[in-house]
């Protein structure tokens, strides 16, 4: 809808859509809280819910702690500051350990370093899956999650089974009267090699298949993590074989389309309703390809801002689209 | 297939320095990537907006011929110390909030809506207006004066007539409309290209620069003086053009000889402010993908240290020119009274000082017209182009104007409304000439809001966002002190000191409506208020509550 449009009064769906919120412990409680403060019916993130560093602190002899989160240097914090200090470290997504030099040591054996971080990743994963029945439970709101590339896929079992939380990974479900709803978390390759990758023509086979299950495709909402190859929401920083940021001069980092040419093909073929994506935090915007209006809200999960977008649809159509970050 | 897209690229960070591919305790994920070399962030930061040889060759001109006995070297130090709080305030401010989007972004989220629009509002129509000077300057400074040089060190009269035609009127306008055309269609066709035209051209300025306060550097005064009077009699038949020209200066009331005014020289800390303090501009609009979430300590060292890396060249420059020329040369010179009219003269007295060979007078004069497209495209149309993705991403504009070609993945509307513009500012600037200081001092004042708004945002972020601030490398104290604090009371000091200087001396300046001129950012902010109140009386009718793109959701 354009500025000076007026929405028509008809029975409408408004739903709120976040992803890449990367261990974040703010930007999951404020999701929760989302259908209350956005009056929405429902709620979906999708995919990279988990984190991606430890932060190492240190229980020293004195019964003092020690620790150092990018910038800051945390030097003789007590057992209340500690508190302070561990809910700053989640803010950014990254997941404190405690323990001892000799005990923190064994983290720089990468085997180990993985065994916890797996451990740690589902851990925090039931915790919150825990709050989100406790803090939902009555309210009538339906919240869906699908993990994205870069989650483990030790949550998935973390995730189902909740009675608030629908786990959505690879499912074709009821979304709304009228309205369907598809969900995936796997990416095209990335120069990462992360946990939940497809070649493209195995990703284009699981959207296809997962769409054969729907009557209605015109009234379909697709929740694919990757955004449309060259889509304008799909564009990052070109990296070199060393994984560093390439430039073209005066401060211009050279950016290059990085999403999934499978599924450009599918909204180019089936032509949805409407397509959410994410995992490019820097592509947030809205594109239309064809009837299909495509969104990514991008993400800021690393200073607890939770970014989303609310989308109102009803009578086979989008009414209308916001993006928020609080 | 069709496809349009609003607010794309550039609009967030990815790329995760602080939790880089190779720092430890990190998993496999996508987004790591390895640190960016300290070298590139510094260089760029210091490279990209920052046109030191206009700052030296027009910022002294402009100094000298508006603050008569101003202690210029003083003025560049005070406006260094001055801008230190500036750069450091926007330094911890854009690591805090890492989007496109400057000081909107910083005073919608931090202050409010109606302020982060009004603030925009004034750096928006500053840098329009910045645009337009600077186009015309491409002309007046750049293109004529090397053409005069052409025409005296060749003794062709019709170059010398040339030079002086193409300064005002419509032959200016038609270059500066040109250079902004070109400039906009070469943005139309990709930021890579224009920003390859732009490394070249200022690569090719910077080294003319260097080669013309180098020659300086190994000039005594007397040699200088012995080349300018022997030069000058080649051209006006009188050898002793040195003498004469401060002579005529004193006749004309520039006061010689003696000590400096200390109330003209910080006169001339708003105009070296001007030149020098803008240095983070294109850091905070056009680097928006550096900024990240990175560590604090290379966010200071590239944008604070680039800043000043470029203020002391600027600062080095000056006093080598001032040394070897002689201030009341320059300011004589400053002021019209050197017989031969190639402004702004520093590049022309170092081929003079060279032994006046035609090549090197020609080469030099060429070259310094590279500053100006930098200066117009790097520090300001970009800025200009950009700006509306921001608006657009938050509603308060029609999605089409920052909509961007899937082709070229520029924005066209935005970009042609941004060329638009600038023809017309480029038009008052072509044919009100004669107060072009008066214009300079009007959107520089008003480049000035976005300062005061950044300050203020910064003061009261511990207390009003505590959530972002806690969590970002802001939080940073010294003694116990918050840096962003006492930084932003600092930028907040120097963005009114700006209003008092512009009040102060207004006539200096050429103001004629000085309560309109230090009242725009009031209209300004009036403007934004109505249309901020508007758009979202409209856009609730569509189902759209514009209040929430500001709201913070507390957690559950």
């Amino acid at each position: 809808m354009g500025l000076f449009g007026r929405q028509p009064k008809v029975a409408s769906t408004r739903l709120f859509f976040a992803t890449d919120i990367h261990g974040s412990e703010p930007c999951f409680r404020k999701f929760i809280n989302a259908g209350n403060f956005y009056r929405c019916q429902f709620l979906i993130l999708g995919g990279d819910m988990t984190g991606k560093q430890i932060v190492p602190i240190t229980r020293h002899s004195d019964g003092m702690y020690s620790c150092r989160l990018r910038d800051q240097r945390f030097e003789s914090v007590d057992d209340r500051e500690l508190v302070e200090v561990k809910r700053l470290i989640r803010v950014g997504g990254d997941y404190p350990v405690v323990g001892s030099e000799d005990e923190l040591a064994e983290l720089g054996d990468p085997e180990c370093l993985e065994r916890r971080f797996r451990k740690i990743v589902y851990d925090t994963v039931v915790d919150w899956v825990t709050f989100a029945e406790e803090f939902l439970s009555g309210t009538g709101q339906r919240v869906f999650v699908a993990p994205g590339n870069d989650d483990f896929f030790e949550i998935d079992r973390a995730l189902q089974g909740s009675s608030v939380v629908e786990f959505v990974e690879g499912k074709a479900v009821e979304l709304c009267d009228g309205h369907a709803m598809i969900t995936t978390g796997y990416s095209n390759p990335t120069p990462w090699n992360t946990e939940r990758e497809l070649p493209e023509d195995a990703l284009e086979q699981r959207l296809e298949e997962m769409v054969s299950h729907v009557e209605d495709v015109e009234n379909l909402v697709a929740v694919i993590h990757p955004p449309p190859f060259d889509s304008h929401l799909d564009y990052a920083p070109e990296l070199n074989g060393e994984l560093r940021i390439q430039f073209d001069g005066m401060g211009g980092v050279r950016m290059v389309p990085v999403g999934s040419t499978a599924v450009r093909r599918f909204i180019e073929n089936h032509q949805p309703l409407l397509t959410l994506h994410g995992h490019v935090h820097e592509g947030g915007g809205r594109v239309a390809i064809g009837r299909t209006q495509c969104l990514n809200p991008g993400s800021e999960y690393a200073k607890g801002t939770l970014v989303g977008a609310i989308v109102t649809i009803a009578d086979g159509k989008v009414l209308s689209h916001q993006f928020v970050n609080g | 297939m069709s496809s349009n897209a609003t607010a794309t690229r550039d609009a967030l960070p990815a790329v995760e320095q602080d939790r880089a591919q190779d720092a430890p305790y990190v998993r496999k994920s996508s987004g790591l990537v390895r640190d960016v070399p300290f070298l590139d962030m510094f260089l760029m930061n210091a490279s990209s907006s920052n046109p030191v040889g206009i700052a030296v060759a027009y910022g002294i001109f402009f100094a000298m011929a508006t603050f008569p006995r101003c202690n210029l070297l003083l003025a560049i130090v005070i406006a260094l110390v001055l801008g230190a709080f500036v750069w450091v305030t926007f330094a911890l401010v854009s690591a805090t909030l890492p989007r496109v989007g400057g000081d909107y972004l910083y005073g919608s989220r931090l202050l409010h809506p109606i302020i982060g629009m009004g603030s925009n509002l004034a750096t928006y129509v500053g840098s329009v207006l910045a645009a337009g000077t600077a186009a015309y300057f491409v002309a007046s400074v750049a293109v004529g004066p090397a053409m005069t040089i052409i025409g005296v060190v060749t003794g062709n009269k019709w170059w010398v007539t040339a030079g002086t035609t193409v300064s005002t009127g419509w032959p200016a306008f038609a270059i500066a409309g040109g250079t902004l055309v070109v400039l906009s269609l070469l943005s139309l066709t990709g930021t890579k290209k224009v920003t390859r035209v732009m490394v070249w051209l200022y690569g090719i300025a910077f080294v003319a620069f260097g080669v013309s306060i180098l020659i300086l550097l190994f000039k005594t005064r007397a040699g200088f003086i012995h080349d300018v009077n022997a030069y000058t009699k080649s051209i006006t038949g009188k050898g002793n053009a040195y003498q004469a020209t401060i002579a005529a200066g004193a006749k004309g009331g520039l006061a010689t000889g003696g000590g400096y005014s200390f109330k003209n020289t910080m006169g001339a800390v708003f105009v070296v402010l001007g030149y020098t303090m803008f240095a983070f501009w294109s850091s905070t609009y056009m680097a928006g993908e550096m900024k990240g979430s990175g560590r604090r300590s290379r966010q200071l060292g590239a944008m604070v240290g680039g800043g000043a890396f470029g203020g002391i060249l600027v600062l080095v420059s000056a006093a080598i020119y001032l040394h070897t020329a002689g201030y009341d040369f320059v300011a004589a010179s400053s002021n019209g009274y050197y017989p031969v009219g190639v402004t702004p003269f520093l590049h022309f007295f170092a081929s003079i000082a060279a032994g006046g060979g035609t090549f090197l007078a020609i080469v030099l004069g060429v070259a310094f017209i590279g500053w100006f497209p930098v200066a117009l495209y790097a520090g300001n149309l970009n800025m200009v182009q950009r700006a509306p993705f921001a608006w657009a991403f938050d509603g308060l504009i029609p999605a089409k104007v920052a909509a961007v070609d899937r082709r070229t993945n520029t924005p066209v509307v935005s970009i042609l409304l941004a060329c638009g513009l600038g023809l017309a500012a480029a038009a008052w600037a072509c044919w009100s000439s004669k107060s072009i200081f008066s214009l300079i001092s009007t959107f520089t004042l008003l480049l000035f809001v976005p300062v005061i708004v950044t300050g203020v945002a910064a003061v009261v972020m511990p207390w009003f966002r505590p959530d972002i601030y806690r969590a970002s490398p802001s939080d940073w104290k010294i003694a116990g002190i918050p840096v962003i604090v006492v930084a932003g009371l600092g930028t907040v000091a120097v963005g009114i000191l700006a209003f008092v200087l512009v009040g102060v001396f207004a006539s200096n300046l050429g103001i004629k409506h000085v309560a309109l001129t230090l009242l725009l950012p009031v209209i300004g902010f009036a403007i934004a208020a109505v249309y901020y109140y508007a758009v979202r009386a409209v856009r609730r009718r569509n189902g759209v509550e514009l209040d929430l793109v500001y709201k913070t959701i507390p957690p559950a």
